[in-house]
C-alpha cells in the first residue's frame, strides 16, 4: 500500500503564475490604453489656442482683387516688413470675406481706428474724403500703385509712370526694329480708375524715347482704359480690341498683369501671334512662359517686395515721427525672352536642388 | 522581493487568495475607468467650450440689431419706451462686447475683434449723437447721424458676421477634431473594457481551477479511502493554506492508518503464532504429566516407604542399602518435583548420578560411567528431565546388550555461546535412518510406547521440550559411525535464552 503525489502539479504555484500573468496583462492593457489616450489627447494639440501675437500698431491693408498675385506677392513682403517693426498688418479684405469694394474697406478701416492704411484702389472723391478723415483722426495713410492725388494720403508708393512710358518705347524701337513707325499703332491698357496724369506720362514718355533728330514721325498711340469697377470687364474689352479686325493694333502695352494674360490669351486664340506684339506688366509663371515662347515679346517686372516693405516703413515713420516722403518709386525693369529663359531655367534648378 | 511575495501568496489564506484574484482586477478595472471617465470628461468640457464664443457674438450681433431697431423706432416716434429700449440695449451690447475675450484666438481674430471694437464705439457714441440732436429737434443733424450710423450698423454687421463665420469654421474642425478623437476613445473604452474582462475572467476562472483542483482530487482520495483504496493520489500543495492543510493531513491520516494496519496485523499473527506455541508445549507438558503419573503410582507412598526402608537400613547398619534407598528416592523425588519446571545442568547431572548408581547396583556395576564437566556453565537452566531419558535410552538400547563392557561418558562444554551436553555410549550404535526418524520426532510414538522400562520420558519429548524451551529447532545432535560404533547425543542449548524463547517457555 503506497500513497502516489502528484508532484508535478503544485496547485498554489499555479494559482501564483495565473494571477501573476493575468495581472500583468492587465496592466499593460491599462497602459497601453493609457498611452492611446495620451496620443489622442495629442491630436487635440492642433486646437490648441492661436498664439496672439501682441503688436504695437495695427495697419490694414486694402487692395481691389483686380491683381491678385500682384497683391500677394505685394501684402507678403509688408507683412514681413510689419512683423519685423512689431506691427500687424490685416488684409481687411481677405478677413471680412466678402466683397467689399476698396473704399467700403477703407471706410470700415478708418471706423475701426486702425493705425495705418496701405490703400489701392479707386481715386474718387469720397476715397480721397474717407482718406482725409483718416488722416484728420491720425491714421497713416500710404497710397500704391494708383495715387489719390486730391487727398491728404501720407505717402505714394508706385510706379515711376514716365520711367514705365521710357521702358515701353524702349520695347517698341526693338520691335520695330527700324521700320517704318507711321504705320504702326501702338495700344495701352490702362486702369479707369489711373489718373489722366498718370496715363499722359506714359505716352509722352514713350513719344520723347521714340523722337529722334532723324525722324519725327511717331506710331498711332492709343489709350484703352479698362473700367475697373465692372467685373470681367477687362477679359471683354480686350476681345473687342481683337474682334476689330480693321483696327488691329500692332503692339499692346499692358500696364496690368490681368491684361497681359487676357491679351497673351486672345493673341493665341485668334491666332495672331507676331502679328500683335505684346509688351505686358508684372512676372508670374504664366507670363514668364509667354515670354519665353515669345508669345509675349516682353514684361516689366515690378519689385513687390520692395514695394510691399516701403509702405510699411512709410507708415512705421510716419508713426513715429509724424512725417514721411510723400513719394517712394518702385524698381521696374524689362524681362525679355532671354532672361525670362534664364528665370524658367533657375527655377528650375532651384526645384531640383 | 519575487520570492517573497510568492512565498507570501503560497502561505495566503484561501479566502485572502479569492480576494485578490477579484480585487486586483477590480481595481485595475477602475482606474482604467477612472481614467477613461476624466479623460473623457476633459474633452466633453471642451467640446462645450467650442462654440461658446460663436453664441456670444450671436448675442453680440442680436444685441446690436435691436439697438439699431430701438434708435430707429426712437427716433420714429419719440416714444419713452424706445429711448428705455435704446439706452437698456446699448448696455446689454457694452456688457456682451466686455464679456467677449478673443485674446488667444490668434493675432488675425483678435486684430478683427479690436476692429469691432472700435467701430462699436464710433457707432455708439454717432447712436449718441443721433439720439440728442433728436431730443433738441436739430432735423438735420439726427437725419445725417442717422445715415451715418446705417453704414456703421452694416459695417459693424458685417465684421461681427466675419468673426462669427472665421470663428465658427476654426470651431468646426476643432470639433470634427474632438469628435473624432471622441470616438477613438470610445472605441478604444469599448476595447479595453472587453479585454480587461475576458482576461479577467480567465484569471479568476484559472485561479477558481487551481485552487479548487486540490479540494477536487483531495474528495475523490476521500472517496477511495472511504472504499478502501489506500492507493490513492494525493494532491502536492506546498503552500499554507487551507487547502495545504487539509491534504498535509489527509496525508498523514493515511500513513497512520496504514501503519495502525500493519502494527495490528503483525501484532494479530504473533499472538497467533505464541497461541499454536502454547497449546503444543500445554500437550507435551500433559503428556509428560500423563506418563509421570502412569510411572508414579502413589508416590508419596513410595517416599514414605522409601524413608521407612532407609532408616531401617541405617538401624540395621547396612550403609550401602541405606545410600542406595536414598539415591532411588532422591530421584523419584526429582522426577515428581522438577517434572513441570526447569533446571540446572548440575541438578541434571546429579540426576544422572543416581540414575547410574541406581541402575549400577540393579546390573552389579555393569555400566561404565564417566563425566567432564565446565563447571562454569553449570547454573545454566534447561528443561528438567533431558540428560537422564538419553542416557536411559544409552543404557536400553545401546549398551545392554552388548558383548563388551559399556561405557556411558558424559561431557559438558562451551561453544559459541552454547552449552553443549554430550552423553556417548559405546554401544551397539545406530543406523542412519533411525537417527533421522528421531530426530524428525517420528520415532517418538515408538520410544514412548516401550516405556514400562523407563521413567517415561522418551527421546522425542526430550527434544520437542528443548526446541519449545530455545525457540529454535537446532537443538539435538545424534551422531552414530554405524552399529557397534557407540552413539553420542549432543544437546545444544543457549547460555542465555532470548525473550521470545522466555515467552514460548
Amino acid at each position: 500500500m503506497h500513497m502516489e503525489k502528484t508532484g508535478d502539479k503544485n496547485y498554489s504555484n499555479r494559482s501564483y503564475r495565473f494571477m501573476i500573468v493575468g495581472t500583468v496583462i492587465m496592466i499593460v492593457a491599462a497602459v497601453v490604453t493609457g498611452i492611446l489616450f495620451r496620443v489622442i489627447s495629442k491630436t487635440m494639440d492642433s486646437i490648441q489656442p492661436e498664439e496672439t501675437v501682441v503688436y504695437d500698431k495695427h495697419y490694414a491693408f486694402i487692395a481691389e482683387d483686380s491683381e491678385s498675385d500682384l497683391w500677394a506677392q505685394v501684402l507678403a513682403a509688408s507683412s514681413d516688413q510689419a512683423r519685423e517693426y512689431g506691427a500687424y498688418l490685416e488684409d481687411l479684405g481677405t478677413v471680412l470675406g466678402r466683397d467689399y469694394s476698396a473704399e467700403d474697406l477703407l471706410r470700415i478701416a478708418v471706423n475701426s481706428k486702425v493705425d495705418g492704411i496701405i490703400y489701392s484702389g479707386g481715386s474718387s472723391d469720397k476715397v480721397a474724403g474717407l482718406i482725409d478723415k483718416a488722416v484728420e483722426e491720425g491714421i497713416g495713410v500710404v497710397v500704391l500703385q494708383n495715387d489719390v492725388e486730391a487727398s491728404k494720403r501720407q505717402c505714394y508708393v508706385g510706379l515711376n509712370y514716365y520711367e514705365l512710358g521710357q521702358m515701353y518705347a524702349l520695347q517698341i524701337k526693338n520691335l520695330l526694329n527700324g521700320e517704318d513707325m507711321g504705320d504702326k499703332s501702338v495700344d495701352i491698357l490702362v486702369d479707369g480708375d489711373m489718373s489722366e496724369g498718370a496715363s499722359n506720362l506714359i505716352v509722352m514718355a514713350i513719344e520723347d524715347n521714340l523722337r529722334s533728330e532723324e525722324s519725327d514721325v511717331m506710331p498711332e498711340i492709343v489709350v484703352t482704359r479698362i473700367d475697373v469697377e465692372d467685373i470681367f470687364s477687362a477679359e471683354e474689352r480686350i476681345r473687342n480690341i481683337f474682334l476689330e479686325k480693321d483696327n488691329l493694333p500692332d503692339i499692346m502695352l499692358c500696364v496690368n498683369s490681368v491684361y497681359t494674360r487676357c491679351a497673351y490669351q486672345a493673341v493665341v486664340d485668334y491666332n495672331l501671334v507676331g502679328q500683335i506684339q505684346i509688351v505686358g506688366y508684372f512676372v508670374n509663371d504664366t507670363i514668364l512662359d509667354a515670354v519665353d515662347k515669345q508669345v509675349i515679346y516682353s514684361t516689366v517686372s515690378v519689385d513687390t517686395e520692395e514695394m510691399g516693405r516701403s509702405c510699411v516703413q512709410a507708415l512705421y515713420e510716419y508713426n513715429n515721427m509724424g512725417y514721411t516722403n510723400s513719394y517712394l518709386p518702385v524698381r521696374i525693369e524689362v524681362v525679355d525672352h532671354d532672361k525670362a529663359s534664364r528665370m524658367i531655367r533657375e527655377k528650375t534648378d532651384e526645384a531640383e536642388g | 522581493m519575487k520570492g517573497a511575495f510568492k512565498k507570501k501568496w503560497n502561505n495566503a489564506s484561501v479566502m485572502t487568495k479569492m480576494l485578490i484574484a477579484f480585487i486586483v482586477p477590480l481595481v485595475l478595472m477602475l482606474v482604467v475607468n477612472i481614467y477613461m471617465y476624466i479623460s473623457i470628461n476633459t474633452m466633453m468640457e471642451r467640446v462645450d467650450e467650442i462654440y461658446v464664443v460663436n453664441v456670444s457674438l450671436n448675442e453680440l450681433a442680436d444685441d446690436l440689431t435691436f439697438l439699431q431697431n430701438s434708435m430707429k423706432e426712437y427716433l420714429e416716434s419719440k416714444s419713452t419706451s424706445a429711448l428705455y429700449d435704446y439706452y437698456k440695449a446699448e448696455q446689454d451690447y457694452r456688457n456682451e462686447l466686455a464679456g467677449l475675450d478673443l485674446s488667444n484666438s490668434g493675432t488675425t481674430v483678435y486684430a478683427l475683434f479690436e476692429n469691432i471694437s472700435n467701430q462699436s464705439e464710433n457707432y455708439l457714441t454717432t447712436a449718441g449723437e443721433t439720439i440728442t440732436a433728436k431730443r433738441g429737434r436739430n432735423i438735420e443733424k439726427y437725419k445725417s447721424s442717422y445715415e451715418e450710423t446705417v453704414n456703421m450698423y452694416s459695417d459693424l454687421q458685417s465684421c461681427i458676421y466675419a468673426l462669427n463665420n472665421s470663428q465658427f469654421k476654426k470651431n468646426t474642425s476643432d470639433y470634427s477634431v474632438l469628435l473624432s478623437s471622441l470616438r477613438y476613445m470610445e472605441l478604444i473604452t469599448i476595447l479595453i473594457l472587453f479585454f480587461i474582462g475576458i482576461v479577467n475572467v480567465i484569471v479568476v476562472f484559472l485561479m477558481t481551477k487551481s485552487m479548487t483542483m486540490p479540494l477536487i482530487t483531495l474528495s475523490q482520495a476521500a472517496n477511495e479511502v472511504a472504499a478502501g483504496n489506500f492507493d490513492v493520489e494525493v494532491p502536492v500543495t506546498e503552500g499554507g493554506d487551507e487547502i495545504s492543510v487539509v491534504s498535509k493531513a489527509f496525508e498523514q491520516m493515511l500513513e497512520s492508518i496504514q501503519r495502525y494496519i500493519e502494527q495490528i496485523r503483525s501484532s494479530v499473527l504473533r499472538e497467533s503464532m505464541l497461541k499454536e506455541h502454547e497449546l503444543v508445549m500445554e500437550n507435551r507438558m500433559k503428556e509428560v504429566q500423563l506418563r509421570s503419573l502412569q510411572a508414579q503410582i502413589n508416590p508419596h507412598f513410595l517416599f514414605n516407604t522409601l524413608n521407612a526402608g532407609e532408616q531401617l537400613a541405617m538401624m540395621e547398619g547396612a550403609e550401602k542399602t541405606t545410600e542406595f534407598i536414598e539415591n532411588m528416592a532422591d530421584f523419584f523425588r526429582y522426577n515428581i518435583k522438577k517434572i513441570d519446571n526447569d533446571a540446572t545442568i548440575a541438578e541434571e547431572i546429579a540426576l544422572v548420578d543416581k540414575y547410574v548408581y541406581i541402575l549400577n547396583v540393579r546390573f552389579t556395576g555393569e555400566i561404565h560411567y564417566s563425566k567432564d564437566v565446565d563447571e562454569s556453565v553449570m547454573s545454566v537452566r534447561v528443561p528438567s528431565m533431558i540428560i537422564q531419558p538419553i542416557v536411559e535410552n544409552a543404557v536400553n538400547y545401546g549398551i545392554r546388550d552388548i558383548d563388551w563392557e559399556g561405557h556411558i561418558d558424559l561431557k559438558v562444554s562451551q561453544d559459541d555461546g552454547n552449552v553443549l551436553l554430550s552423553i556417548r555410549d559405546n554401544g551397539i550404535g545406530m543406523r542412519k535412518d533411525q537417527i533421522d526418524r528421531i530426530l524428525s520426532g517420528e520415532a517418538a510414538g515408538e520410544v514412548s510406547a516401550d516405556h514400562s522400562a523407563s521413567n517415561g520420558v522418551g527421546l522425542g519429548n526430550v527434544i520437542e521440550r528443548l526446541q519449545i524451551f530455545t525457540g529454535r529447532s537446532d537443538v539435538m545432535d545424534i551422531i552414530s559411525e554405524g552399529e557397534g560404533c557407540g552413539t553420542e547425543f549432543v544437546i545444544k542449548v543457549p547460555k542465555e535464552i532470548r525473550p521470545e524463547a522466555e515467552d514460548k517457555r
